[in-house]
């Protein structure tokens, strides 16, 4: 029976990890091609949640369909940012960007708790709680289907990035196309905490144990765990 | 010391402070309660913000995680009251050393490793996220359900003990904020102050210089978490509840450095005017929403939405921070905050 157990909860992790990790990979282009840490990137997935949320209670819209229409938003969204705020950034001491979009994701998270308020929202979808059964394994359908959608986005990504080889002379261009992917990530954030929203009934403790591992990895590691020494 | 204090500013520098704080002195004799505690939250931000400075400001390493020291010194003060009835002025020792300890720790595990910039504050960050977990999970000081200060109903002002009305709240906290003014005027001047800033405008030629910058930038460090553990013991004896969550949250660390980032970082009254400007407007803002009938619970946000339009403007329209322009406008003289650079 443990055995069972501990393998299904591997498999739900690992799913989860797969939208966490898409959610990463937009944080990591943006860096890596303009140098800037996008402290915001938690919040503006949030908008993509709630996005996805509006869709579904007044389209009645799946939001593993709504992904195109949210991600196209927040293109817009992420587009008028770095045309507006961002691109004055250059440069600015490091330290001065940091805040500033610490300033922006106060302003998010604050205005979608005067819009939607404090309560949890969840999509009441007719598959919520179905599952797959693969031997042993039972797994959310749900769950599922968000690791799935992330794998797919994130190998458009690096399909994208094989056909537009980037130049370096380009970085700066080519914000545009990499804030849109990242903006797919958002919208696959978003289907993820709206299909599972038993999440954030777990224990509090792993997240402690995350940010102990993020502690190390800052130390010993800090150009990541793949990442190559500079 | 009073000289050594005023040395940078112009005669009508100090005529302006010097009114200031006699207004400020007597202003509880005219004024009503809520513009008493609209004031104590005035001094709040200074003296967070002028703590931080140091740090950041003089040393010029940029810590997101000040909460940290902040809710150790609230638990500390808090924890050693309810059990062991401890005056706040006894345990603050304690909660300064506790947070210098933790303090030096993270400074010693980011600056041996050589943990830059973006990915030190990250470190500061993920330090007090893990404590503020830490502390929900931490049964001895209520945990998640919070710890509370027994309010007892006594005549008077107790000021050993910290018990009593808010005026008594609001002359402790001036007098730390202008304790505080004059501490770090002095540190500015010293040569302790000479290296902060040398190290933070060029560290490596800081350090081909001869200075010692591992020790400065710990001392930064451990002087600034202790300055931030007071702030928090006071806190917690004027507010009698905590919470780990409020506590120690990157919000909470984003909000007391807030007065610093809008007066002016690395300037001596920065953080003071930052704090005067900040907290009146985000205070009227609160009181023209419960104007409005409707909107009195959905607008909870909007002051947090205030706060964040702030940081967003002086960054991209006067980073420097609005005392400097201030002090310009005024003809108040350098403002001695950058060092005489």
């Amino acid at each position: 029976m443990p055995f069972e157990l501990y393998l299904n909860q591997i498999v739900s992790g690992l799913l989860t990890g797969l939208v966490y990790g898409l959610s990463a990979l937009g944080l990591s282009v943006i860096f890596g091609v303009v140098k800037i840490v996008n402290f915001a990137h938690g919040e503006m997935m949030v908008i993509g949640m709630y996005l996805a949320l509006l869709l579904f209670r007044f389209a009645g819209l799946d939001p593993l369909l709504s992904i195109p229409i949210v991600a196209l938003i927040l293109f817009g969204l992420g587009y008028a940012l770095q045309a507006t705020v961002i691109n004055r950034l250059i440069e600015v001491p490091d330290y001065m960007q940091f805040l500033l979009l610490a300033g922006i994701a106060i302003i998010i998270v604050s205005l979608s708790l005067i819009v939607f308020g404090p309560d949890a929202q969840n999509v009441q979808l007719s598959y919520a709680y179905d599952s797959v059964q693969i031997g042993l394994l039972i797994i959310d359908k749900a769950r599922l289907l968000a690791g799935a959608a992330a794998v797919g986005v994130a190998a458009a990504l690096f399909l994208f990035f094989e056909v537009f080889q980037p130049r370096d002379d380009l970085a700066v261009d080519s914000v545009g196309p990499d804030q849109m992917r990242v903006r797919f990530d958002v919208a696959l954030g978003d289907t993820w905490g709206l299909l599972d929203d038993r999440l954030l009934l777990q224990p509090s403790l792993k997240s402690m144990f995350s940010f102990g591992l993020l502690i190390l990895v800052l130390i010993f590691r800090p150009q990541g765990l793949l990442g190559k020494r500079t | 010391m009073l000289n050594l204090w005023l040395g940078g500013a112009n005669p009508r520098g100090r005529a302006l402070l010097a009114g200031m704080l006699a207004v400020l002195a007597a202003a509880p004799f005219f004024v009503d309660s809520y513009i008493v505690s609209v004031l104590i939250l005035v001094f709040y931000f200074a003296y967070l913000g002028q703590a931080w400075n140091i740090m950041m400001g003089f040393a010029g390493q940029l810590s997101l995680g000040h909460a940290l020291y902040f809710g150790l010194g609230a638990y500390t003060g808090a924890a050693l009251y309810v059990k062991f009835g401890l005056s706040p002025w006894l345990s603050m020792p304690v909660a300064i050393v506790i947070a210098m300890a933790v303090g030096a720790a993270i400074g010693a595990l980011g600056f041996r490793f050589r943990i830059g910039g973006v990915y030190f504050a990250l470190l500061t960050i993920a330090f007090a996220e893990f404590t503020r977990i830490l502390f929900d999970h931490f049964t001895w000081v209520g945990g998640s359900s919070g710890l509370f200060l027994p309010v007892a109903s006594r005549q008077g002002n107790d000021l050993w003990m910290l018990r009593g009305a808010p005026i008594m709240f609001y002359y402790v906290w001036l007098v730390l904020t202008v304790g505080l003014l004059i501490l770090c005027r002095a540190l500015l001047a010293s040569r302790l102050g000479y290296y902060w800033l040398a190290i933070r405008e060029d560290e490596p030629a800081a350090q081909a210089l001869g200075i010692d910058t591992f020790r400065y930038k710990m001392i930064a460090v451990m002087l600034s978490a202790g300055l931030t553990a007071v702030a928090g013991v006071l806190n917690a004896f004027y507010f009698n509840v905590l919470f780990p969550e409020p506590t120690f949250s990157i919000n909470r660390s984003i909000e007391l450095i807030l007065g610093a980032i809008i007066g002016g970082v690395g300037t001596l009254m920065g953080p003071i005017i930052g704090a005067f400007i900040l907290t009146p407007l985000g205070e009227s803002l609160t009181l023209i929403i419960e104007q409005i009938p409707t909107g009195v619970q959905k607008l909870d946000g909007l002051k947090q939405v205030f706060y964040g339009l702030c940081v967003v403007l002086i960054v991209l329209f006067q980073r420097a921070g609005v005392w400097p322009w201030l002090a310009r406008k005024l003809r108040l003289g350098a403002d001695g905050g950058k060092g005489g650079a």
